[in-house]
């Protein structure tokens, strides 16, 4: 008992489907997809049938790269290095301007710090940008701890054993303890607190050599030898400037002291004149 | 037996499933109109079920779209035209989904068939002195001999109605109570199988699942009837379109079920007869002037009929409104002395209550009660189904009865024999089921 209409529309099977659809997530997904495919196409056809798009696609490129490589050159105005003497200070700076030339960009500063690190003197660098084009650059540097004679050239090397330069002939070095033997650019931490210990005789000292992986000898300008022991070094140390200073005018006539067993320390004396100059002799002593 | 537990225990995992996905649509699919409410559910505790069966919980549910078409393609609650009636389900459901915003994929279904049936079935069991369990309970339903007499026939609903302990009648939960001998009788309400084969596959051209199914002159009672009433006995008649039906309640137990083919599309048809009018016009004046009870007036109350010609110069017909109650009068007074037939054949005299609930369109007729309380000499009332949460004004009259009886069914279902587990099904869980009862009544 009603009036419902008796012409009341069904939708058709095919319209019933498609309604039942539209609920689902992912048809309404695919639908936005299509949709805007297909704008995209039709734009394309008709709104901006005349444009190449790979043309503008070069020329924003271009324009981009325009863009990117004047940011580039108003970046770096001045380079500011602190912490590294003049010749390192010079090599950052050219350095960072060679780089400049190649096109980085400012937000690239962790590639450069990479590159100043790169350099051996440098321990550890900070790079800065500032936005007026000013290139910060805080440099801690490796100072130059010993010489190592090593395949008959002279080795400098810092406190951890990284060579800093290596130069043909002994010049200018002289005031670096000088070590031969093998594995001894190894041994660093260990000489210099040797060196240390050694104090006002250090100018007597021609060289080190590190001997069997395992001690030290040190040589003599005046051809003295000091055997010194693997163990207990400060107390061979103690008998060696004990030695030094008590038997001074002994010392040319001996050989070697040697003080691997400290309690029962031995003296060699010399039976041939000494070498003169230790330039020629330290030839071949490498280990 | 066993094949008809797992067909009505896969329908109930349908309607768990369905229950879970949050909404789902009920669809009252009648000889006059197919009307589709989409409810959305959530999970309550549930208060009112004793069958091991069954989830513990409930639902609680909101009517969130609800649209109404005019039948096509069914007739006496069966399909006739499969095309016709898909479309009239896909106008339904598209109108519901688009007022509730979500997509429908599993529908209870209700409808009201002239070929229902139901048929009270006992059975018993003996053992030694003890307390009553619900594998007991399950022994004995198991018992039931649910053998049909006709294999056309599919069973829709196996209520059981009333247990007795030792000849003790009137138990609604047994568990628990001492005794030596277990009864219970079961109403078995089935109708022809092709008909719901029909439904399905109709439900299935239209991408629909079907998660549950309820015969309307049942769930219009739940929806209609006051719970005193059904404590203590009621006749609900669904005065449908194109059929009639009564069910009985007693102890808030259907009791008993039945149906005739004559309906409200009868009387329409008759008064389309008798005045040479088209049935839209014949429905109309049935509405609008229609009535059952003569009064002194009637002679001189004339109502013109509406035309189907266009000629301006033609008279137009008119009638006295005393000669179309003389239409209707009779064929009411037919469809109420077959309704009684029924009523006497259930034996609903001998129940304490004997109140008369009318539902279903018919029931909007002028003067109805009044007729049926005469015609039937019981206290008469015509019921306006329960309001549900959600529900447009415009749906709720005694025609969305059946509905929104599907929808209070659908929150809290009855048990029914298939909500129990016989004893063959027990077999090795049964220790598992014990400790972990044990548990959960101790902690």
């Amino acid at each position: 008992m009603n009036f419902l209409k008796s012409n009341d529309p069904a939708p058709s099977r095919l319209y019933y489907k498609i309604n039942r659809l539209f609920y689902r997530l992912w048809f309404r997904l695919v639908l936005i997809i299509v949709f805007l495919v297909a704008s995209i196409l039709v734009s394309k056809k008709f709104l901006f049938k005349d444009i190449d798009l790979n043309a503008e696609i070069r020329f924003l490129s271009e324009e981009s790269s325009a863009i990117y490589k004047g940011l580039t050159e108003l970046s770096i105005t001045r380079i500011s290095v602190k912490g590294a003497q003049e010749s390192l200070k010079k090599e950052i700076i050219t350095l960072i301007e060679n780089a400049a030339t190649e096109g980085f960009s400012a937000l690239k500063a962790q590639a450069l710090r990479e590159k100043i690190e790169d350099i051996r003197k440098v321990k550890k660098a900070f790079v800065k940008f500032s936005t007026d084009g000013l290139v910060n650059v805080n440099v801690i540097e490796r100072k130059e701890a010993v010489v190592f004679f090593n395949n008959d050239l002279y080795e400098v090397l810092d406190s951890n054993g990284v060579i800093l330069s290596i130069k043909q002939n002994y010049e200018g070095l002289s005031s670096f303890p000088l070590i031969v033997g093998r594995d001894a650019s190894k041994n660093i931490n260990a000489l210099l607190e040797l060196v240390n210990e050694i104090g006002a005789y250090q100018s007597e000292v021609l060289y080190y050599e590190w001997v069997g992986e395992r001690r030290w000898d040190i040589h003599m300008k005046s051809e003295l030898v000091f055997k010194l022991p693997e163990n207990n070094l400060n107390r061979g140390l103690k008998v060696m400037r004990m030695f030094l200073r008590e038997s001074n005018k002994l010392s040319k006539t001996v050989f070697s002291v040697d003080l691997r067993n400290i309690d029962k320390p031995i003296i060699k004396f010399r039976k041939v004149p000494p070498v003169k100059y230790i330039g020629t002799n330290t030839r071949g002593l490498s280990g | 037996m066993r094949k008809l537990l797992q067909s009505q225990r896969q329908l109930r995992q349908k309607r768990l499933a369905a229950i879970k996905k949050g909404t789902v649509a009920l669809i009252d699919l009648g000889s006059s109109k197919v009307m589709c409410l989409v409810v959305s559910l959530t999970e309550i505790d549930q208060i009112n079920s004793f069958s091991t069966g069954k989830s513990d919980r409930g639902v609680s549910f909101r009517v969130i779209g609800a649209s109404t078409t005019k039948s096509r393609g069914i007739r006496d609650g069966e399909i006739y035209e499969m095309r016709e009636a898909e479309s009239a389900i896909r106008t339904v459901i598209q109108r519901a989904q688009k007022m509730a915003g979500c997509l429908i994929e599993n529908v209870f279904l209700t409808f009201s068939s002239g070929t229902q049936k139901s048929t009270l079935i006992s059975s018993s069991i003996e053992f030694i002195q003890r307390e009553v369990t619900e594998l007991d309970i399950g022994h004995v339903l198991s018992k039931v001999n649910l053998v049909n007499d006709d294999l056309k026939r599919e069973i829709i609903h196996a209520l059981p109605v009333n247990f007795s302990i030792d000849e003790k009648h009137g138990y609604m939960d047994p568990r628990g109570i001492s005794g030596s001998k277990l009864s219970v009788d079961v109403n078995i309400v089935s109708i022809r199988s092709d008909i719901i084969k029909n439904m399905v596959t109709c439900l299935n051209k239209c991408d629909l699942s079907l998660a549950g199914i309820a015969l309307a002159p049942y769930v219009s009672g739940q929806s209609s009837l006051l719970e005193d009433e059904m404590q203590i006995g009621v006749v609900c008649i669904d005065l449908g379109a194109s059929s009639s039906s009564i069910s009985i309640f007693f102890r808030k137990n259907l009791i008993f079920s039945e149906s005739i083919r004559i309906g409200g599309q009868h009387i329409t048809s008759d008064i389309m007869q008798a005045f040479q009018i088209s049935f839209l016009a014949a429905e109309r004046l049935k509405v609008l002037h229609g009535g059952l009870m003569p009064a002194n007036s009637d002679d001189r109350e004339t109502i013109e009929l509406p035309e189907n010609n266009t000629d301006l110069y033609a008279d137009r017909r008119s009638i006295t409104k005393s000669e179309l109650l003389g239409v209707i009068r009779p064929r009411v007074e037919e469809i109420f002395d077959s309704l009684r037939t029924l009523l006497d054949r259930s034996d609903f005299e001998f129940l304490p209550g004997q109140k008369v609930v009318l539902t279903g369109g018919g029931s909007k007729l002028a003067n109805i009660l009044d007729f049926t309380s005469i015609f039937l000499a019981k206290s008469t009332r015509v019921a306006v189904p329960m309001r549900i949460q959600g529900l447009p004004v415009s749906t709720h009259g005694p025609e969305a009865a059946a509905a929104i009886g599907l929808a209070l069914n659908l929150a809290q279902p009855q048990d029914e024999l298939w909500d129990f587990k016989a004893p063959f099904e027990h077999e090795g869980d049964e220790l598992i089921r014990r400790t972990w009862r044990w548990v959960k009544s101790n902690w």
